[in-house]
C-alpha cells in the first residue's frame, strides 16, 4: 500500500539532543542534533531514518507563521545493510537562531510532490530521485547545454549532442530539451491542431505542449521555424 | 498562613494568607540613562555579531545556491563542502572533568521530585491580580493583593519537599476600571478586602467543585511565598525591565533593525564518517 505522510514532526535548532534512529522508530526518528567540537562549521544535524523506496523530502521555516518551503534536500531510502533502510540526511548552519523543519515523504508514485519538477528540467522529481541525480539543481557536467538530468533520463547517458535528433522530428536534442518534448519519440503525429495561410500551406502546428510556427516563401518554402 | 472560607452572593471564596515580611531588593536599580546605555551596547554588539555570523557563512566552501524569494525576504540556501569531523583536542579530557564535577546524588536527589508544569494566565487592575488555571478538571481562578506583573516574564522553578513547579505565567496590566461589575454579577475585590500589610489571595470556587483541593492550590502558594520572600529583588527586577523595554523601543525606533536574509549552509551527512564519529 503507498502511504503518503506531510507534516510529520518539527525540529528546532535550539533543540539539541543524541538520538540514534533505527528502523522502528515513529515519525522516521528526525532528529535534530548538534556537535560544534566535531563539526565548527556546520555543527547541526538534521537526520531521519529512510525506508526502502521511500521518497523524502525536507521543509523549513525560520518563523512558524510564515510559509514553509523546501530545503534543497531530497532523497529516495535505500535498502542500507540488512535491507531496512538507512540514516539520511545533511548538517547545516544558518543565520537564522531559529530554524524548523519537518520532513514530507511517499511512496505514492503519484503524490504531487513527486510528480512535480522543481528545478524545471522536465524531469519529474520522482524520476530524478530515481536516478540519483539533483532534484533542486540543474548540472551541466559536459560541453552540450543540456542538463545532465534530462540526458539521463532520456537517453541514460551524457554521450548526446545538441544537434542530434535520435527520432527523426522536426526538432533536435536541444531544442526538445528547452521545449519540455521527448527526444526519443517524434511527436509530430501528436501536433493537435495546424494553422494554415490563404493559400492553404501549413503556417504552424501546436499541441498541449508546443506551438510551432513556418515562414515561408513565395513558392512555400519553409524559410523559418519558430 | 490561616484559612478562611467567605460566602458571599452566589460564590464562594477561600481567603488565604500568606504572612507578609517582605525582603529587601538585592537587584540593584538601574537609572534611565543606564538602560539606555546598555540596550545601545547591546544592540550594536548584536548587529555586530550577527553581521560577523553572516560573514563566516557566507565565506564557506560553497559549491552552489538555492534562493527562494519569500517577498519580504530571501532564504538563501548554500550547499557547501562536506566537513570532516575533527577531533577536538582535550574532549576526553574535558568529559572526564565532567564526570568527576558530577554530583551523582545530588542529581537524583533532584530527579526523585515530581516534575510538573504550571500555566496560569491573569490581568493586574489596581496592584490587585486576577489569576486563573486549570488544574485536573476544574478551573480555577483567585484574586490575590500580590502584584504579578512582577512574574510577568519570568520563568522561575518554584519546589516544595516532593514537587517541582516550572511556572509559566502570562500577565497583563488591565485598566484601573472600577473593581465591581454589579451589573455582570462578577465579584471583584477591592484593597479594602484584603488586610493592609497582609498578602492574601481570594479562590473563586468554580461551581463543579465541592471542596476545594488545597493540592490544586500548592503551586500558586509557592507563588505568593516567593513573592513574600523576595518582593524587593522581582520589583526592582521587573522595574529594571520595564526601563529596559521602554530603552530598546526608543532605540529601535530610531534605529530600526534591517531586514535580514536567512541564509542556511548544508552539506549531505558523511554516513561512513558519521559510523565512525558516533561510535
Amino acid at each position: 500500500m503507498n502511504k503518503k505522510i506531510v507534516a510529520l514532526t518539527l525540529g528546532m535548532i535550539s533543540s539539541v539532543g543524541l538520538h540514534a534512529q533505527t528502523a522502528t522508530d515513529e515519525n522516521e526518528g528526525l532528529a535534530i542534533s548538534q556537535d560544534a567540537a566535531a563539526f565548527p562549521t556546520l555543527p547541526f544535524e538534521l537526520t531521519w531514518w529512510a525506508r526502502p523506496n521511500f521518497y523524502y523530502f525536507v521543509l523549513q521555516t525560520s518563523d512558524l507563521t510564515e510559509d514553509w518551503s523546501y530545503h534543497d534536500y531530497a532523497v529516495k531510502g535505500s535498502f542500507g545493510v540488512g535491507g531496512l533502510g538507512d540514516i539520511e540526511g545533511f548538517r547545516f548552519d544558518s543565520s537564522s537562531s531559529k530554524l524548523f523543519f519537518r520532513i514530507e515523504f511517499t511512496d505514492d508514485p503519484s503524490a504531487p510532490v513527486l510528480l512535480a519538477d522543481f528545478d524545471g528540467d522536465f524531469v519529474p522529481n520522482k524520476a530524478e530521485l530515481d536516478l540519483g541525480t539533483d532534484v533542486f539543481n540543474l548540472l551541466f557536467s559536459d560541453p552540450d547545454l543540456m542538463a545532465d538530468e534530462w540526458e539521463l533520463f532520456f537517453f541514460g547517458d551524457l554521450d548526446q549532442v545538441d544537434t542530434g535528433n535520435d527520432d527523426a522530428d522536426y526538432t533536435n536534442n536541444l531544442e526538445e530539451s528547452q521545449l519540455g518534448l521527448d527526444p526519443t519519440v517524434d511527436e509530430r503525429p501528436s501536433a493537435s491542431s495546424y494553422t494554415y495561410d490563404l493559400l492553404g500551406r501549413l503556417t504552424g502546428a501546436s499541441n498541449d505542449v508546443v506551438t510551432v510556427s513556418y515562414t515561408l516563401d513565395a513558392e512555400g518554402n519553409i524559410l523559418t521555424k519558430n | 498562613m490561616r484559612v478562611l472560607f467567605i460566602s458571599s452572593f452566589a460564590l464562594t471564596f477561600l481567603l488565604s494568607v500568606v504572612n507578609a515580611s517582605l525582603s529587601e531588593a538585592d537587584v540593584r536599580p538601574i537609572s534611565k540613562a543606564e538602560a539606555i546605555a546598555t540596550v545601545q551596547a547591546q544592540e550594536v554588539a548584536k548587529k555586530k555579531a550577527q553581521d560577523e555570523r553572516e560573514a563566516k557563512l557566507l565565506n564557506a566552501r560553497i559549491t552552489g545556491t538555492a534562493i527562494i524569494d519569500m517577498g519580504h525576504k530571501k532564504v538563501i540556501m548554500n550547499r557547501v563542502r562536506p566537513e570532516q569531523a575533527e577531533v577536538a583536542q582535550g574532549s576526553a579530557e574535558a568529559n572526564s572533568q565532567v564526570k568527576a564535577d558530577f554530583d551523582e546524588a545530588a542529581f537524583f536527589s533532584v530527579a526523585t521530585k515530581e516534575q510538573r508544569n504550571f500555566t496560569l494566565s491573569g490581568t493586574v487592575r489596581n496592584g490587585i491580580s486576577e489569576l486563573w488555571w486549570k488544574s485536573g478538571n476544574y478551573d480555577f481562578k483567585i484574586f490575590t493583593n500580590a502584584n504579578f506583573l512582577y512574574f510577568s516574564g519570568v520563568g522561575e522553578n518554584f519546589e516544595d519537599e516532593v514537587t517541582i513547579y516550572s511556572a509559566f505565567p502570562i500577565i497583563v496590566e488591565g485598566s484601573n476600571r472600577p473593581v465591581i461589575e454589579s451589573n455582570s454579577g462578577t465579584w471583584y475585590p477591592t484593597r479594602a478586602d484584603f488586610t493592609k500589610g497582609q498578602l492574601e489571595y481570594y479562590v473563586v470556587k468554580s461551581s463543579g467543585i465541592e471542596e476545594i483541593d488545597t493540592e490544586a492550590l500548592k503551586p500558586i502558594t509557592l507563588m505568593l511565598e516567593y513573592y513574600r520572600d523576595n518582593l524587593g529583588s522581582i520589583k526592582v527586577s521587573y522595574e529594571n525591565a520595564q526601563k529596559m523595554r521602554i530603552a530598546r523601543d526608543a532605540y529601535l525606533e530610531a534605529n530600526p533593525r534591517k531586514k535580514r536574509d536567512v541564509i542556511i549552509n548544508s552539506a549531505p551527512i558523511d554516513k561512513s564518517t558519521r559510523n565512525a564519529t558516533s561510535e
